[in-house]
């Protein structure tokens, strides 16, 4: 009884099923760990991505550039995640709690703020956390980002205003790609969920 | 060039066209735009040339057109050569249109599906045709008409526009008054400029408002830029839609296709993040991105890899 239960402990062990994955992987003849150099260039990708991220926000959020741009940075700024079903959380301050938005929701919904003026600006932006191996072989991380965020109706009533500190999955994968019978594996930086950490 | 013609047409509205000149693909990413995007507003007429015009392009052509997510569409017809096997043009629009819904191009529309044989789409092809022979030559036999209109009234026109035509370069005393006294007597002449000896229906053509030029026929030169000088052209501010969609172009010609995986580096190091230099064209256009080409794998001649540094 004994041994059954730790033989299923050590198959459910997550190390083990980062041994198995890179199994496959060697046997495939692919290298499956980063070395620190690939590392520290994903972490300056990681900041560019982050930093492409924030200046494709504010440009959907400004509502003087034509729409059919602003749809247009919607696309790419929703290519920078792993997946469409990533969530970017938003609150305020009327409503601290964080309401979490699919990707592409979210995006939509700052083309459609009924405000006259939006401007939305990160900045701090730093690795939180550095890029670690996880069970499934990717590399995670985190960066923290500032974001302010000005909402302006008109000179008479005003506007809204805030500050939130979010915090961004950063994603390190190996993707395979087959090229005819050729694959081809390539790591891959992607965003995942966007967090609400504090709102000011 | 053989091409096919989609056109959508809304409710209340204005139509789209699509020429194409990749047969095998249309019926690969048609359906998914009408899947993947309902339609109802409209915008002017949009056109696009070319296969090496991308499907997410497309797709952004159909957004940068005006229409939305959650709006609906109606293909009214689906045209052309490599379209034998579409259903027959649709009724009238205004009874089709039945709210909201979305038509498949692949589906049949009013007339039941018809078994795809030679003789058919030899049949289902021509109504175009036959309506381009019967037009072209009406109006090829007007314009001539009205060239021989002209010729004759210019010289058996009453004094008054003879006078101010044939001697434009030398004004004749009392040219104003032969003018006034030429609108009364032909003023059919009038609004007509004198014509010069060699005036043809071409020329005057030309007065009249230009009509949109489709992108690639705009008179931009980019054939010999290199990729490098296209992405700094693009990325330079301010650059004109048009001229950047002729870069676009032309710097897609020049790769596998425009999926082809743009990998940036970093200390010599690749750090791919996923994007097609399709989408990677329009970063930086939109951000005004500098970038310097590290090094490109090809196939063929096309670019299958490229690899880059952004400043």
């Amino acid at each position: 009884m004994k041994t059954i239960f730790l033989l299923t402990l050590f198959l459910f062990n997550p190390a083990f099923s980062l041994y198995l994955y890179a199994q496959d992987l060697s046997d495939a003849g692919v290298e499956v760990m980063l070395s620190d150099e690939e590392i520290e260039a994903f972490r300056k990708q990681a900041m560019e991505s982050v930093t492409d991220l924030s200046r494709y926000i504010r440009i959907i959020g400004e509502k003087s550039r034509e729409e059919s741009s602003r749809r247009k940075t919607v696309q790419l700024a929703t290519g920078l995640f792993i997946s469409e079903d990533n969530v970017i959380e938003a609150s305020s301050l009327k409503e601290p709690k964080p309401i979490p938005y699919p990707v592409a929701a979210y995006f939509n919904r700052l083309l459609k703020l009924r405000y006259s003026a939006v401007s939305i600006t990160w900045y701090k932006i730093y690795l939180s956390n550095d890029f670690k191996q996880g069970a499934d072989g990717r590399y995670y991380g985190t960066a923290t980002i500032y974001q302010r965020f000005e909402g302006r109706f008109n000179r008479e009533t005003g506007g809204y205003r805030d500050v939130t500190r979010k915090k961004i999955t950063l994603i390190v994968t190996l993707v395979n790609k087959y090229k005819g019978p050729n694959a081809i594996h390539d790591w891959q930086l992607k965003l995942g969920d966007i967090k609400v950490e504090e709102i000011q | 060039m053989s091409e096919i013609k989609l056109r959508l047409l809304l409710p209340g509205c204005q139509s789209a066209s699509i020429f194409v000149d990749d047969h095998d693909s249309i019926a690969d990413w048609i359906p998914d735009i009408l899947k993947n995007h309902s339609f109802t507003e409209s915008a002017d007429q949009f056109t696009i040339f070319r296969n090496d015009v991308a499907i997410p392009t497309i797709h952004q052509r159909f957004s940068e057109a005006g229409f939305r997510q959650g709006d609906t569409l109606l293909v009214k017809e689906i045209s052309g050569e490599a379209a034998p096997q579409q259903p027959s043009p649709a009724p009238p629009v205004a009874d089709d249109i039945s709210g909201g819904e979305v038509i498949p191009s692949d589906q049949p529309m009013a007339a039941p599906p018809q078994p795809a044989t030679g003789k058919q789409q030899v049949m289902s092809r021509p109504s175009k045709q036959v309506r381009l022979y019967v037009i072209l030559p009406v109006i090829a036999l007007l314009a001539a008409g009205f060239c021989v209109y002209l010729w004759w009234g210019r010289d058996y026109a009453e004094p008054g526009p003879v006078v101010v035509e044939t001697s434009p370069a030398v004004p004749q005393p009392g040219a104003e008054v032969a003018n006034a006294v030429s609108v009364q007597k032909a003023p059919a002449l009038i609004p007509v400029p004198a014509p010069p000896d060699n005036a043809t229906a071409s020329g005057i053509q030309q007065e009249r408002p230009e009509a949109p030029q489709p992108v690639a026929e705009e008179v931009i030169t980019v054939d010999d830029l290199s990729v490098s000088q296209c992405l700094r052209k693009l990325a330079a501010p301010g650059i004109s839609e048009r001229k950047a969609a002729a870069l676009k172009a032309q710097l897609l010609r020049q790769f596998q296709s425009p999926e082809t995986p743009v990998i940036k580096m970093h200390d010599g190091y690749p750090t791919n993040t996923g994007i097609s230099i399709g989408d990677y064209i329009e970063s930086v256009v939109l951000l005004n991105t500098k970038v310097t080409i590290v090094r490109t794998e090809s196939i063929d001649s096309k670019i299958s890899r490229i690899f880059i540094t952004e400043e």
